[in-house]
């Protein structure tokens, strides 16, 4: 039997994530039955952790879109109130873990359980404009490997179901080399597609009012992301 | 929730005590019988006899899986040790949501170890750990097989050893099954199926599609939400049922073909699997 844990709703779960210290997973079992899919999800574990505008905290709000993109139906109680428990990963059948280590502990550990799609989830930072209203270069980011395939059309199927919700105009999927700081270690690495998400940016006020909000009006959308780009498994 | 029907053994026993909080509320740990029942009745092909490949009888491979990361973690405790640092065994933890609320958090028991290392015992911690001293950069320098963790993974690969080398066949595995004329004609029938109740949709994609591009908030009586239960009581389970049939014939062959690999990964596996219970067992007496 393995362990279990209770929680509540998404202000409980974040607790869990942060540390930096071991390797260990959060899971997720489907909610009925299992489609045949397994997805690692990777929120920023950042150490230290990245400010955005007024308190917010970079790796909170990304296990907490981690978090919605796995359960969001059982997270918020307009969805529970709301039948859209579909709309989530563990609702359409996958089975789920939510990396709370290092970026090294992630890759390794969604290798070993042969995931079938690496999914980390961040948010982007650029210059601060905290009070700006409209949008420079601002918007969601799905980032994958030069030559992989699979892990360009994972992230164009996830960037699908956020560029018209996320607020910034500069929506968009690139290569982590062209976009980033260099080759990532969770898209290079995992031997499953890789997909990885700067969902918007935290250095202006709209971005980060709406990763804010991502359990309760968007972050499902990332599991409806990845179900499109599976081709809605169901057994 | 998946049921999981493997009897107990001691290490499990011993881990269910470890459990770090008590669920609270009706219908937390409900078991979905209609699916369990539905499994049941699915066409079993050969590979549900090749570890890290089950479908039918995939949360055997998740409890194996289980054993693994547990046996690892105690590894990982013995060689933190030798190079003089404390680990605490942490393996992963199932969530379960409820709507009545929280009973304890979940506390990292490594937290406390490394929050009270200085910065230059952090690095020394990780490098003996992740075999990097920065194992939260986002570019690695180069990939590091030195780690307690990595060693511990290099001495139980676990049930997903094979299934992942054999990724590219299995995705060309799936694309035959899902050209499969009988693939076909399960997806023609489930669309006769549902036209009999009364909804016209082409396909499943086109149902969960609707499904899924609803208006959040729209409630349970909409087209697509009746069509769904009508989906799931009837037409869905028959589909499955359908498409496993279809999936059987390639998924033996697979077998068939990759048969010399798969008898010497059974072996090994059987082997490392053993291994990994025994090293749970005497970490838990």
């Amino acid at each position: 039997m393995q362990r279990v844990l209770v929680v509540a709703g998404v202000c409980a779960l974040t607790g869990l994530f942060g540390s930096t210290a071991t390797a260990a997973d959060v899971l997720y079992e489907p909610a009925e039955a299992w489609n045949g899919k397994r997805v690692y999800l990777s929120p920023a574990t950042h150490n230290p952790d990245k400010q955005g505008c007024g308190d917010y905290k970079e790796n909170a709000a990304s296990a907490s879109i981690a978090e919605a993109a796995a359960n969001s139906a059982y997270a918020d109680s307009y969805y529970v109130a709301n039948p859209r428990d579909r709309n989530n990963l563990r609702g359409l059948g996958y089975r789920v873990r939510i990396g709370k280590g290092t970026y090294q502990s992630a890759v390794i550990n969604s290798n070993a359980w042969n995931a079938h799609a690496h999914v980390p989830i961040h948010t982007n930072a650029t210059t601060f404009r905290c009070t700006a209203t409209t949008s420079v270069g601002e918007g969601t980011w799905v980032m994958h490997g030069a030559t992989s395939t699979q892990g360009k059309a994972l992230s164009q199927k996830i960037l699908a179901e956020l560029k018209t919700r996320s607020p910034g105009a500069n929506d968009k999927t690139c290569v982590d080399t062209v976009c980033s700081i260099g080759s990532l270690h969770e898209i290079s690495a995992p031997n499953a597609p890789s997909a990885y998400i700067e969902a918007e940016f935290h250095t202006w006020n709209k971005g980060v009012a709406w990763i804010r909000e991502a359990n309760v009006k968007w972050g499902y959308r990332i599991a409806v992301g990845i179900d499109n780009y599976f081709g809605k498994p169901r057994g | 929730m998946n049921e999981r029907t493997k009897p107990l053994k001691k290490w499990q026993a011993v881990a269910g005590a470890a459990i770090i909080a008590v669920v609270v509320g009706i219908g937390v740990l409900q078991l979905n019988l209609a699916d369990s029942s539905e499994a049941s009745a699915m066409p079993m092909s050969d590979l549900e006899d090749v570890p890290g490949f089950r479908f039918v009888n995939g949360d055997m491979d998740e409890d194996q899986y289980e054993v693994e990361e547990l046996a690892r973690e105690y590894l990982v405790v013995e060689c933190m040790a030798a190079s003089g640092w404390e680990y605490t065994a942490a393996p992963s933890v199932v969530v379960e949501m409820n709507e009545s609320g929280l009973t304890e958090e979940y506390v990292d028991p490594n937290d406390s170890i490394t929050a009270a290392l200085s910065e230059d015992q952090l690095s020394e911690y990780y490098l003996a750990l992740y075999g990097t001293s920065s194992p939260d950069e986002l570019v690695q320098e180069e990939n590091t097989d030195n780690g307690c963790l990595q060693k511990a993974h290099a001495e139980i690969p676990g049930v997903f050893e094979l299934a992942s080398q054999l990724a590219v066949e299995t995705d060309a595995l799936e694309v035959e099954i899902s050209n499969d004329p009988q693939t076909t004609e399960a997806s023609a029938k489930w669309e006769v199926c549902m036209s009999e109740k009364g909804f016209k949709y082409g396909s499943v994609d086109e149902l969960l599609t609707a499904l899924q591009n609803e208006p959040a908030g729209q409630n349970k009586t909409s087209k697509a939400q009746l069509a769904e239960k009508e989906n799931k009581n009837s037409c869905g389970p028959e589909l499955r049922k359908d498409k496993r049939a279809a999936a059987v014939k390639h998924e033996n062959a697979f077998v068939k073909k990759h048969k010399v690999v798969i008898e010497k990964f059974k072996k090994k596996h059987a082997l490392a699997f053993a291994q990994a219970e025994k090293i749970v067992e005497a970490h838990q007496e």
